[in-house]
């Protein structure tokens, strides 16, 4: 009978604890709401939606959902075909995009929303650029500049790189960051009033605009630089490129290198710099160059 | 009284943790079911966003998953362990109580607002919808890998 009792008592504190423990979630969430409402972070509506989905303010570009990092990168990629020429020649795009699909899928993240494709842009100038969404966009100048297939395949490991780390999304403000994720937990799928589409739009388009000025004019952190050239020596050297094809390819860089100068000089660190960095990533058993691929760069890009 | 308990620390730990089941959904626009954990491996069977696998196996960053008896493998990116609904205009989906999160298709940054942002910035999509729908076929890029002696990396390598 005791037992009986005691069972019944420590089963009861049990059933308490459990409840204050699923309780106590309840009130971190509106804690955070209540902050941010006081802070002027969010409004009283979007508070209400937290309170209700239990979810805190704080977010972070890594909470994007791969649909959303396409929708994203989608206009970032708008945005360079609205400031670049296409390089419509078939045969040359086909061949960049059989260099960086095995590149992509060789990567950390080989599975985007929508797949990796490739383009070359009709321009003269040393450029390369990743959208999150999984377009990789190289100038005809650039690829003029490589001088076999590894270095071309150097140039776009290292844009996927940059996918790969979602560089791109880590440009955007934190304060849109937190307003684009706050507002999408709060609607469905579809908006309900046109008001509310309006406001997502204006983050989308400010987020847009912070990418974009990061990938024509501000540049990623040398940090960032430094990730995606080791990232990319990995990924080359996991399929068979020779990793040595990106020092090479920055010697050329460097050789053209005016500070000054439109594209790459003004986002980029010195070449000279960033072959310091990737040196010793370079193992001596790595994969070397072969004729055959260089052969086959000179016969789809030799005329570039 | 045991099985009371038993079930409200289910529900809690369910709530708290939201995952306690091995089926997936897939979280990218178009998922190819693989024969091997191989990105140029043959395609057994194409998988729309929000579809559910059941998870078999693992070997690294590849799953074994099984969906309407067919069974393949799919690389870890292409799943979400959140269920996702597709279409949902409901502001509120009913959760499963110790079932997964529900993730709405969708949210967020979606067609709607890229088809608002491009009303209102007059850029054009119509040469990006051409950029990424460009094929490429996966026999080529085979014949490419061996002429140009690379390889792919398969399932736990590299």
């Amino acid at each position: 009978m005791i037992s009986r009792i005691m069972q019944t008592v420590f089963a009861s504190v049990l059933v308490g604890v459990l409840a204050i423990t699923c309780s106590s979630l309840g009130a971190i969430s509106s804690v955070g709401a209540t902050i941010g409402v006081a802070t002027g972070v969010i409004d009283e509506r979007q508070a209400e939606g937290i309170r209700r989905t239990g979810e805190l303010a704080e977010r972070s570009f890594e909470e994007f959902t791969p649909e959303q990092e396409y929708y994203l990168g989608r206009a970032v990629s708008a945005r360079i075909v609205a400031e670049y020429d296409l390089y419509e020649d078939e045969e040359a795009n086909a061949y960049i995009n059989n260099i960086g699909m095995i590149l992509a899928y060789a990567s950390d993240r080989p599975q985007l929303f929508a797949d990796y494709r490739f383009q070359i842009l009709e321009s003269d100038e040393l450029n390369a650029f990743a959208a999150p969404s999984g377009l990789v966009f190289v100038t005809r100048g650039m690829l003029r500049l490589a001088g076999s297939e590894d270095e071309v395949a150097s140039i776009l490991a290292h844009e996927i790189a940059h996918i790969q780390h979602r560089h791109g999304l880590q440009s955007i403000r934190t304060s849109r960051v937190t307003a684009a994720l706050t507002s999408a937990a709060l609607t469905g799928a579809q908006f309900a009033t046109s008001s509310e589409i309006r406001e997502l739009t204006a983050v989308f388009e400010d987020s847009i605009d912070d990418v974009t000025q990061t990938l024509f004019t501000a540049g990623y952190s040398r940090r960032s630089e430094t990730e995606a050239d080791v990232s990319a020596v990995e990924i080359m050297r996991r399929v068979g490129y020779d990793p040595r094809a990106l020092v090479r390819f920055l010697e050329r860089m460097q050789d053209q290198w005016n500070p000054d100068g439109p594209g790459f000089a003004q986002t980029h660190p010195s070449p000279e710099s960033r072959i310091d960095d990737i040196r010793s990533e370079i193992r001596p058993d790595d994969p070397r160059e072969t004729r055959e691929r260089t052969e086959r760069y000179h016969r789809y890009l030799g005329g570039i | 009284m045991g099985k009371v308990i038993v079930a409200l620390l289910l529900f809690c730990s369910g709530f708290i943790y939201g995952q306690s089941s091995d089926m997936l959904s897939v979280a990218v626009r178009e998922a190819a079911l693989r024969d091997r954990p191989n990105h140029l491996s043959r395609v057994v069977l194409r998988l729309n966003y929000a579809d559910e696998v059941e998870l078999i196996d693992s070997q690294r960053d590849w799953l074994r998953v099984r969906t309407g008896g067919t069974e393949g493998w799919l690389h870890q990116d292409a799943v979400s362990e959140e269920r996702i609904v597709l279409g949902a205009g409901d502001r509120d989906v009913d959760r499963d109580a110790g079932s997964r999160e529900v993730a709405l298709a969708g949210r967020g940054f979606n067609q709607q607002v890229e088809e608002e942002f491009q009303s209102q910035s007059g850029l054009d999509f119509s040469v990006v919808d051409r950029l990424e729908a460009r094929a490429v076929d996966h026999d080529e890029l085979q014949r490419f890998l061996e002429e140009g002696n690379l390889r792919m990396p398969e399932g736990d390598e590299s």
